[in-house]
């Protein structure tokens, strides 16, 4: 036995010690590649499109797409879009990026040997072509004001892109990104290093280690611990706090883009009249939500859009909470209080999250006192998600993921993506939300060239929205980080994106002397 | 048939047998989970992704004994690759690079835990009904009742950070192995310690042991080569039995300080409707807990001449 043990400790032994100037970044599940081209997961699209290969553009704190290793983008027509790429960019293996190198990204994406499951997002590009060493131009079938958003994606080297069956450059990327790949030995441990070439100045970070620790007390204790570094929107609130009293950690929020929101099901008779729906939108507090679950990091919210996108209508009023109003709207709309009080039972479903489930029960109480009985049902999430998909619900809280362009609400709000067993349930109008205008308002949305026009449009939206209610949308949850003492140039993204870890240095801390001890 | 076939032979075929069932059960047991794996893999990017392409590859469209087949035919030829896009990871190396860590973490949760215990037993059995017997097996009972992921923060607590002495979670150090092979040991060794004082307790009282005390051979000698030895077989037992709850109890103390082992990665694999990860892991996991009973076979007929002399049963 002590022989096997002593074989065991040669072969499972740990790992060499890692270089001093490491900054340690916890995570909560790992990425399952870190081939952009293939990232599925929120997580692997944030370490791999965000530190290791940027894409010709990126999504700034207002939604829109801005340039990154483009220099320019330039819309020729509703149908053709030119981009040049900054001069003298380098992969990290020291070869240069050129056009051909953003050629052949799109172009292995959407060969089927990749398998890409992006691949169907870019089903609507026709053709790209490189016009000169830097300038790339895309064809599109049909006219899409979002297409800039989905040329975010990663670029990758030709050579990489072509070997299109290569096992290995998941599990060893090269891009043009601030951080360059080291070792990848397991799961838990990323370990990157700062990009000596990268366009926008090597990070002051040296080595950047992405460790996952699934557990979130440990992640805490961890971070108490000087273990390390910093963490992104991986700590729950109450947790939040508690580091917050921490000597050697800070504590950064800032208005997130997830919107959560209560869903009805308005094909459901009971929920049909605008005014019950009304009605438990009034019987809601979100604020006290908001201070007491959330403990100030989250804000109720009016529209999906999150706060700073360029869409988002900022003269949306929130539904206020009034629970005299809410009863007045439920005897208007024939349900008095019956026996026991009782005007209406609903049935609410959500996942078994127990964050989640324990947000549920506050909005089960809530609303009994307006003399809503409301069944709350607590879901695998398998379960729970597939009814979701299915329109199978008459209340659900969800939360959707950023939204950056409101296109999206195509997906969500347009009456021909209510899903049904014969599209396969693909849509996700789950609540079969009905409305001629905002459905012609939905296509000019996404045809439309200018953004002024887009933007009126999608307002007008908003406002529909608002008044009819297919959704409330109960509040943004706040972007997070816990961030060691000693470290500036961050700046906290409302998306949780990983870029400006790039640009954080080491400052000498100011730290409260403490008294001396006598010797 | 003339000769039953020989032990090895019987030990052979009953481990593929095992083998097949358990891949078997995994995956019906995957295929009833609720939800279309793909559909929770894609979340609500689902629109623009080709869902057929994907239930293919992770031959979702093949009936349970098929998905098995492939699943054993694609490993023994070492192909077998991950159920997660791009469908291109092959699972055999994460599998070689996660096992001795477990492997480790559980030998060593072994060892610590019949170091603890036996010295533990044996001093309970001896004092029998004696305040500080009482006081053992009291706290085994607590260490037995103890979850993994309480003990395991509250080590973390005392020995990580008020003390300082050792690392938290992770691999990166030779100490790191420590925390979590004492959580897992906890619970193990409290199980054992209080088997072990019943073993004792009855072995002490029989006439062989009265019979070694007349002949005025030393305390010492009388417990730990006469008594000890003969009750050692129950301890065997339990501590062998035990072995799939150490590999259970892994994947809990593994997500607790961040092991990189095999709990680890059918977590993972499990999260992210990894299914051949999942199914591999378990497999592993089936044929360890095997070899071990196995292995504890050989160790009664070390422990107990009868048996190596195959004239008679292990008494119970």
């Amino acid at each position: 036995m002590a022989g096997a043990l002593a074989l065991l400790l040669f072969c499972g032994c740990p790992r060499e010690p890692l270089p001093p100037d490491t900054l340690v970044l916890l995570i909560e599940s790992p990425p399952e590649t870190l081939d952009r081209r293939l990232a599925l997961s929120a997580i692997a699209e944030n370490v791999s499109g965000n530190l290791i290969e940027p894409g010709l553009l990126r999504i700034d704190s207002e939604g829109r797409a801005v340039p990154d290793l483009a220099e320019s983008l330039v819309v020729i027509d509703p149908l053709t879009y030119e981009i040049t790429l900054r001069a003298g960019l380098l992969f990290h293996d020291g070869t240069a990026l050129t056009a051909s190198d953003v050629v052949a990204t799109y172009e292995t994406l959407r060969d089927p040997r990749l398998r890409s499951p992006l691949a169907a997002r870019y089903e609507g590009l026709a053709e790209v072509t490189a016009t000169s060493d830097l300038g790339v131009r895309f064809k599109l079938k049909r006219p899409t004001a979002s297409f800039p958003v989905d040329l975010t994606l990663g670029i990758v080297p030709a050579r990489g892109a072509a070997a299109v069956s290569h096992d290995d450059f998941g599990r060893h990327p090269i891009g043009a990104g601030p951080f360059r790949f080291v070792e990848w030995p397991d799961d838990e441990h990323l370990l990157l290093e700062a990009n000596p070439t990268y366009y926008g100045g090597a990070p002051a970070i040296g080595h950047l280690l992405v460790k996952t620790v699934r557990d979130e007390t440990t992640r805490v204790l961890e971070l108490m611990h000087g273990k390390a570094d910093i963490c992104l929107n991986a700590i729950s609130p109450p947790l939040l706090e508690v580091l917050g009293r921490s000597p050697d950690l800070n504590i950064v929020s800032t208005p997130g883009a997830n919107a959560a929101y209560l869903m009805f099901q308005l094909a459901n008779q009971k929920l049909h009249d605008v005014r019950v729906r009304r009605a438990i939108g009034e019987a809601i507090d979100r604020e006290a939500i908001a201070r007491y679950k959330f403990l100030g990091h989250a804000h109720p919210a009016t529209t999906l859009l999150p706060p700073g996108n360029w869409a988002r209508d900022t003269a949306l009023a929130p539904l206020p909470f009034d629970p005299t109003e809410a009863e007045r709207l439920l005897d208007a709309a024939g349900l008095p209080r019956g026996a026991g009080g009782v005007r209406l039972s609903l049935d609410y479903r959500t996942s078994t999250d127990r964050f989640r489930k324990s947000l549920g029960l506050v909005l089960v109480d809530q609303l009994a006192r307006v003399g809503l009985d409301v069944h709350l049902s607590s879901l695998e999430f398998g379960t729970f998600f597939t009814d979701i998909r299915k329109g199978n619900f008459e209340l659900a809280t969800l939360k959707w993921v950023p939204i950056i362009d409101p296109d999206l609400f195509t997906l969500i709000f347009a009456s021909s993506s209510i899903p049904t067993p014969e599209n396969g349930y693909s849509g996700a109008n789950r609540g079969h939300y009905v409305n001629p205008e905002v459905d012609a308002l939905l296509l000019e949305g996404r045809a439309a060239a200018s953004e002024s026009v887009r933007r009126a449009a999608y307002l007008t939206i908003q406002a529909d929205l608002a008044r009819d209610l297919p959704y409330v949308v109960l509040w943004y949850e706040d972007s997070t980080a816990v961030l060691r003492k000693g470290l500036a140039g961050f700046e906290l993204s409302p998306f949780g994106f990983f870029s400006s870890l790039a640009r954080l240095r080491r400052v000498p801390v100011a730290r409260a002397v403490a008294p001396e001890l006598p010797r | 048939m003339k000769h039953p076939p020989p032990v090895l032979v019987r030990k052979a075929l009953s481990t593929v047998v095992a083998a097949v069932g358990a891949t078997l059960l995994v995956t019906l047991f995957l295929n009833l989970v609720p939800g279309d794996p793909v559909e929770i893999l894609l979340g609500e990017q689902a629109q623009r992704v080709d869902r057929e392409e994907m239930r293919r590859a992770m031959w979702l469209d093949r009936s349970v004994p098929a998905q098995a087949w492939l699943f054993l035919s694609s490993l023994v030829k070492g192909e077998l690759r991950t159920s997660l896009p791009p469908f291109q990871d092959r699972v055999l190396p994460r599998l070689r690079q996660a096992a001795p860590r477990t492997g480790l973490l559980a030998l060593l949760a072994m060892l610590i835990a019949v170091a603890v215990s036996l010295p533990i037993g044996i001093a309970s059995a001896l004092r029998a009904g004696h305040p500080l017997d009482r006081a053992a097996m009291g706290l085994s009972v607590i260490g037995i009742s103890a979850p993994s992921f309480l003990v395991g923060h509250l080590l973390i607590l005392l020995f990580g950070i008020r003390l300082g002495w050792l690392p938290i979670s992770g691999d990166e150090q030779w100490l790191s192995v420590l925390l979590p092979a004492a959580t897992l040991a906890l619970g193990l060794s409290a199980l054992l310690s209080r088997v072990t004082r019943v073993s004792m307790i009855e072995v002490l009282s029989e006439d062989y042991v009265l019979a070694a005390r007349a002949r005025g051979l030393s305390r010492r000698s009388i417990v730990l080569r006469h008594a000890l030895r003969n009750a050692l077989l129950p301890i065997l037992t339990v501590a062998g039995l035990q072995l799939g709850a150490v590999l259970t109890g892994a994947i809990v103390v593994e997500k607790v300080f961040a092991w990189p082992g095999l709990g680890t990665l059918l977590l993972s694999g499990i999260e992210r409707r990894d299914y051949n990860t999942v199914r591999a892991c378990v497999l592993v996991f089936t044929l360890t807990y095997l070899g071990v009973n196995l292995l504890t076979d050989a160790a009664y007929a070390l422990a107990d001449p009868r048996v190596r002399r195959g004239t008679e049963g292990p008494s119970p």
